[in-house]
């Protein structure tokens, strides 16, 4: 093993790390009680009951895929910036990586959080609820910078992406004050009192989702990067 | 400014001689409305029901329309190597997109103050307070044209420009259509707009100061 160079070892270590926190945090997922909400409604059996209780423990893997939404955007927030001041080309790649992982982390936090709504607001699917049109926008913002990236000749792709990730950025707070105008509706807000967080346990194990996911969206991105860096050079030496 | 108005004042003119943008938006945003009023057939007259549809209606005329100019306002300038030259100038480039914006926005405007009456013609419909139904589609257009103009800037090199346009600019317009929608329909059942203009004009503020700060970057 000595002779793989240094970097590649702290990559093992990243993925070992990854990998283990990733297999406990799911553990804990089925193991810790379910996140409580609220009081048991009259017309629901307790078997019903019982059920929709059960069905709170998707919020172990909903949560914190909305965090690494979040991060990666704003990442490729940074990133452009940088990219943008320096010109350099690995914060083109690296804006790329994170947007592309956010893409489909975001897709998983939507389409997780529609499986968990029809059980719960029995069968629908879709409401206009804030937070759901605020992934969305979101996930439409991510969609595009994909997409522009994808249709752009390589000579101008990086600048090009690297603006739309600030205006897509600035459009993330737009649509939170556009969405405030809205009455807040029926979606669980965690953090509020009575919220459904009572026990410590239920935390700890919402916080060791969150790290391992935020871990996974890592190793993925060191990955990405790398095969994007890989992309780069091949066409660079294809067509000096 | 002055120089602004003067990039503004060649696109029109240039415009005005063959009128081509011109004819083609408003008769798309024509045909948009007489494929509503065809589809709505049954509802012409019940004001309540169109005043439902109104706002969906108008803005969605409005931005597929404006999405056709915007799409041509700097490939225009490709032809011919235009763009060259008009870097070449010795302004601002910011200037350019000021005027760049100017330019589209008049030609909007032209087309909305004739889609209006359309509108009104093809469902016989009453228009209770017009001045503010105009404060708000000017809002909005030039909400629409700060984020559209440096957008057409952007993708003035990708090989499938006029269908990329539309699928990057509409999801940057998203928070402005979730304000436009309800403003419009407040507008039309006599409600207060003062919050929702108030946001329009954060939006409109904030997306202009960043476009014209990325503009440079865009066509560079």
């Amino acid at each position: 093993m000595d002779g793989l160079p240094v970097n590649m070892n702290k990559r093992t270590i990243l993925y070992l790390i990854t990998a283990v926190v990733l297999i406990a945090a799911t553990y804990l997922v089925f193991t810790s009680p379910a996140i409580n909400p609220g009081e048991q409604p009259p017309l629901l059996s307790d078997d019903e009951w019982q059920n929709q209780v059960q069905s709170y423990r998707i919020f172990y893997f909903h949560v914190p895929l909305a965090w690494v939404s979040y991060l990666a955007f704003f990442l490729v927030f940074v990133a452009s910036i940088r990219y943008l001041q320096t010109s350099a080309i690995k914060w083109d790649v690296f804006a790329a990586s994170s947007a592309e992982i956010g893409t489909v982390f975001c897709a998983l936090n939507l389409v997780s959080g529609m499986i968990w709504a029809s059980s719960a607001w029995s069968g629908i699917y879709w409401e206009w609820t804030p937070r759901l049109t605020f992934q969305l926008i979101l996930f439409l913002l991510y969609v595009a910078y994909v997409m522009l990236r994808r249709a752009m000749g390589s000579e101008s792709r990086a600048r090009a992406s690297a603006v739309f990730g600030i205006i897509a950025f600035a459009a993330v707070p737009m649509s939170y004050l556009s969405i405030k105008l809205w009455t807040p509706l029926l979606h669980p807000d965690l953090t509020s009192e009575g919220g459904g967080i009572d026990s410590p346990i239920i935390v700890y194990t919402l916080l060791i989702n969150i790290l391992a996911y935020t871990l996974l969206y890592l190793s993925l991105l060191a990955i990405r990067m790398d095969n994007e860096r890989a992309l780069a050079e091949s066409t660079s030496s294809r067509n000096p | 400014m002055e120089r602004c108005i003067a990039i503004a004042k060649k696109d029109l003119t240039a415009e005005f001689r063959t009128k081509q943008m011109l004819n083609s938006m408003l008769m798309f945003a024509f045909l948009i409305l007489l494929i509503f009023s065809f589809s709505f057939a049954d509802l012409r007259g019940s004001h309540d029901r169109i005043t439902e549809l109104a706002p969906g209606m108008l803005w969605i005329t409005f931005m597929f329309a404006g999405m056709l100019g915007l799409s041509r306002s700097f490939a225009l300038e490709q032809e011919e190597n235009c763009i060259e030259g008009l870097k070449l100038c010795p302004v601002d480039r910011s200037a350019i997109y000021v005027g760049k914006m100017l330019s589209n926005l008049v030609l909007m405007l032209i087309m909305e103050a004739v889609t209006i009456p359309i509108f009104i013609v093809l469902f016989t419909y009453k228009i209770p307070n017009m001045f503010w139904l105009a404060l708000v589609v000017l809002l909005g257009t030039i909400g629409f044209l700060a984020v559209g103009t440096l957008l057409s800037a952007l993708t003035l090199n990708a090989q499938t420009r006029e269908i990329l346009l539309p699928v990057i600019l509409i999801p940057v317009l998203f928070p402005l259509i979730l304000v436009l929608v309800p403003a419009t329909a407040n507008v039309l059942t006599y409600t207060s707009v003062i919050p929702e203009i108030r946001l329009l004009c954060v939006y409109d503020i904030v997306f202009f100061l960043i476009s014209l700060i990325a503009f440079e970057y865009a066509i560079e």
